[in-house]
């Protein structure tokens, strides 16, 4: 039978790094959506970042293991993929925030984009909004909207003129 | 999910799930030809992030296309094991790349129309095209935004680059009147869906008009001609485009990473 609980499971999902990004869990991500734990089965929803996110199944299997470990064999264990509501940006915890600043890694800014800008007047959506994760200034520059992965645009910061990644909104 | 009990709904609703599939999955496979030799390295990674973006959208679609299925086939089968007249996608997608400008015009005239499709999905009774279809919007957004840069800074630059998109509107834009012409996959759908597609002409040519007047290029007049991609019957591209696809899977029945 099973003894855990949803906090238990939370805790272990906590310690899952995300592949392309190790200093933030999943759970700092919130790609954890639900947990259903009953006495024989224990059902995870999870939603993947960006659709082709090639870290997804390898997230998928790693929530698997990790419970299954905890569980033992008798347990149904199920990660299930849940798409809506598709994933956002915003619902970064602080401490992802946080710990991706410290990492290199510009938090998002959740700054709706504006639109309505004709193509060609449009510089960066975030002008004066991403902050460089070394000197704090906003004075940055986008460099490249799609960086190395899906997740992440490159930037450079104009004082202290060191590139550095943003965490592009979603 | 919106339980179908008339059987030929439920197989317009599978073609309609596989067209989309397919052309994310060609439209993905086109892209990430561009690997590894695009003009900039920035450019390289923009397009291949593209591609993988559109082959994460096709994979909801085909899981979902394996429900709707009966699971008799899975997502593999259906990518790697279908012949070119089982394909469904709009023939836009398999067109070859050419030059820069023309990746560029093909894809802003195809993220655009998949944008209004998806927009128009979220208000259909689907509820897992809804929820396929409000996760790819965003994705889509960052896409439309890439490549109408492209389309009005080379459109509205040089002679030479300006010429170049001007060639690509003349090869390509006769394949945009298949995205609304004559679908009756969609009109047996309307029920479920209420995807009119007048109304989606509508949408796009609203979405991508003012792009074109910022590149200053006239929007070209309607075609006569009209493409059947999404018919399963093909220009000569795709069969080349799945040879060299699906060559793994046809040399190694059911092999796996």
């Amino acid at each position: 039978m099973n003894t855990l609980t949803k906090y238990d499971i939370l805790k272990l999902l906590e310690e899952i790094p995300d592949p392309e990004l190790p200093i933030v869990s999943i759970v700092d991500l919130a790609m954890v959506r639900d947990i259903d734990v009953n006495d024989q089965s224990i059902t995870v929803s999870i939603t993947p970042t960006y659709s082709g996110c090639p870290a997804t199944e390898l997230i998928f299997q790693e929530v698997e293991n990790v419970i299954r470990n905890a569980v033992g064999p008798e347990i149904k264990v199920t990660v299930n993929k849940v798409l809506f509501p598709p994933w956002t940006t915003r619902w970064l915890t602080a401490s992802a925030r946080t710990k991706l600043t410290t990492s290199g890694v510009a938090a998002p800014c959740d700054n709706k984009v504006e639109t309505k800008i004709p193509i060609s007047k449009r510089r960066t959506p975030h002008l004066n909004a991403v902050k460089c994760p070394r000197c704090e200034t906003t004075n940055t520059t986008e460099l490249s909207r799609f960086g190395t992965t899906s997740c992440k645009a490159l930037y450079r910061c104009d004082n202290c003129l060191e590139t550095f990644e943003y965490m592009k909104d979603l | 999910m919106t339980t179908i009990t008339d059987t030929s709904k439920s197989s317009y609703l599978f073609s309609l799930t596989i067209r989309l599939a397919d052309s994310a999955l060609i439209a993905s496979q086109r892209m990430s030809q561009w690997c590894g030799i695009a003009p900039t390295l920035e450019e390289d990674i923009a397009l291949t992030n593209v591609a993988l973006d559109l082959l994460g959208q096709a994979r909801h679609l085909f899981s979902y296309a394996v429900d709707l299925d009966g699971c008799r086939k899975d997502e593999d089968q259906l990518a790697f094991l279908r012949d070119p007249h089982q394909y469904l996608n709009y023939t836009i997608a398999e067109l070859p790349n050419g030059d820069f400008a023309q990746s560029c015009t093909k894809s802003f005239l195809f993220s655009t129309f998949s944008q209004c499709l998806w927009v128009s999905l979220l208000d259909g009774e689907d509820s897992t095209l809804r929820d396929i279809a409000a996760k790819s919007l965003k994705e889509t957004d960052y896409h439309i935004e890439h490549f109408s840069r492209w389309f009005v800074r080379l459109g509205d630059g040089t002679d030479v680059s300006r010429q170049k998109i001007l060639k690509s509107i003349d090869y390509l834009w006769p394949y945009t009147a298949e995205f609304f012409g004559n679908d009756r996959t969609l009109s047996n759908l309307e029920g479920l869906l209420h995807i009119n597609t007048g109304k989606l002409q509508a949408d796009w040519v609203n979405a991508i008009e003012d792009v074109f007047t910022e590149a200053g290029i006239d929007l070209p007049s309607d075609s006569d001609f009209m493409s059947t991609g999404k018919y399963g019957v093909h220009s000569e591209h795709l069969g080349h485009i799945l040879a060299e696809m699906q060559y793994l899977q046809r040399s190694y029945p059911g092999g796996r990473w």
